[in-house]
């Protein structure tokens, strides 16, 4: 399209930061104040709207209830982000099959599926992945256009989402990093997995880890929905600068969930890679299981959260000095966020 | 937009009352936090530490800046929200004991 060359077409420009628009936080007397209520806004722009919810829950009950027709005694469940609702305009819908007899990850069952599913006009553009480590169907929703994976007997998945919803009820002010730091990425390209970058449970583990360690937060002393500007900074703080990824792995202590470090030089089992430059996160339901093995551009991950930080705070700065005139229409999260996309209405309720 | 003088002033931050960084680039600017109101009730006796876990060494005794052991990463330390000084104030005679 004109708008993907970059010509600039007549009329009004679009934004590349829609969330600003008619919420203006200019006069905010702390700058990490106005970057917190930024950082709400974003959030409402992206969470979905009660027609985006209706439209996702009618295509998952429809494949649930037809998978269930076609193979009884099998279930479908939904996992990842939309399962936790920590998913972003546009991200894909992740379901897993599983059965009482708990053998239906074969190529002969994947084939069954995709061609039920095509017959019944439920997928398009459907692809079978069955040589994988994790064998999955692809394919497309026809009306909703959106993207489904479906894999088979796993519940690793399912726990996972479980221990999330956990921790979104229990951490409130999670769910607004979460989503800040994975439309970061996903603006880098460097949410995707399958090119060495940062997966949504990883991204997950890493805030939470983070905001349980923080001397504020774990004394009690500040609200993380308050202080979300300055956390986000110091997020990347961590991550983008001080956290010995030589040395260190990210744990949860597996009895209290507990944030901690492990040193890699006593837990080699969960060293998969081959630098010791490396992102290594412990499984929480599996402490021999290195849920980052997958990660191997720690490269530009550090890099990408060491920029964020400077560009974060070096605005702070510049808008700190600058004039009320000059404040008007800035945005802070500008710098390290872009949203590109069809234009959304705002969530405000 | 700004005049760039040659000569380079010594900067100084009156906040911090150090030379490392200008007014200007106060990292207080930023790392300003809302704190909740009267959290100060609980009594000085039953205080306990909360989990501390070290950046750079992985220690549970310490936070990362606080840290004994040569630096791992290469980009420099200039103070990190993991700080002892970062606790609030009734904590910080039992963390740095
Ligand atoms: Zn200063
Ligand atoms: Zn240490």
């Amino acid at each position: 399209s004109a708008d993907e060359q970059g010509i600039i077409i007549d009329g009004p420009k679009k934004s590349l930061y829609p969330w600003i628009k008619d919420h203006d936080h200019s006069t905010q007397k702390e700058i990490a104040d106005w970057l917190t209520m930024e950082i709400k806004d974003f959030v409402d722009y992206v969470s979905p709207s009660s027609d985006e919810i209706v439209t996702r829950n009618t295509v998952v009950n429809r494949l649930k209830t037809q998978i269930a027709k076609f193979w009884p005694g099998t279930e479908a469940h939904v996992f990842g982000s939309c399962a936790t609702d920590l998913y972003l305009p546009g991200s894909d819908i992740d379901m897993v099959v599983i059965s009482e007899t708990g053998d239906y990850e074969n190529r002969s069952r994947l084939y069954q599926l995709s061609s039920f599913l095509r017959s019944k006009k439920l997928a398009k553009n459907v692809e079978v992945i069955a040589n994988a480590k994790v064998p999955i169907i692809k394919f497309v929703d026809p009306e909703s256009e959106i993207h489904i994976d479906v894999s088979f007997e796993r519940t690793n998945g399912i726990d996972a989402a479980k221990r999330i919803r956990k921790w979104l009820i229990t951490t409130p002010g999670l769910r607004e990093l979460v989503l800040i730091v994975k439309q970061f990425l996903r603006s880098r390209r460097l949410n995707n997995v399958h090119v060495g970058g940062l997966g949504g449970y990883a991204t997950i583990i890493m805030c939470y880890h983070f905001l349980r360690l923080h001397p504020k937060v774990s004394t009690g002393s500040i609200d993380i929905l308050d202080n979300l500007g300055v956390l986000l900074i110091e997020f990347f703080e961590l991550y983008g600068r001080n956290f010995s990824y030589d040395n260190l792995i990210i744990s949860l202590d597996p009895n209290t969930e507990e944030p901690r470090y492990l040193t890699k030089g006593t837990n080699a089992v969960l060293n998969t890679a081959r630098s010791t430059f490396s992102i290594v996160i412990q499984d929480p339901a599996d402490p021999r299981n290195n849920i980052t093995r997958s990660s191997y551009n720690l490269r530009d991950l550090k890099k990408a959260f060491g920029g964020a930080y400077q560009l974060l705070v070096e605005k702070c700065y510049e808008l700190n000095g600058a004039s009320y005139k000059d404040r008007l229409g800035q945005s802070i999260l500008g710098d390290i966020i872009r949203f590109k996309g069809k234009e959304r209405d705002f969530n405000d309720d | 937009a700004n005049c760039k003088s040659k000569v380079k002033k010594r900067t100084y931050c009156r906040n911090c009352d150090t030379f490392s960084h200008g007014d200007e680039n106060c990292p207080s600017i930023w790392r300003s936090y809302l704190t909740k109101p009267n959290n100060d009730q609980s009594d000085e006796e039953s205080l306990v530490l909360p989990v501390t876990a070290c950046y750079n060494c992985g220690s549970s005794d310490h936070y990362g800046d606080e840290c004994p052991e040569p630096r791992s990463s290469r980009v420099p330390n200039l103070g990190t929200a993991f700080s002892g000084s970062n606790l609030p104030r009734k904590f910080r005679p039992l963390y740095f004991l």
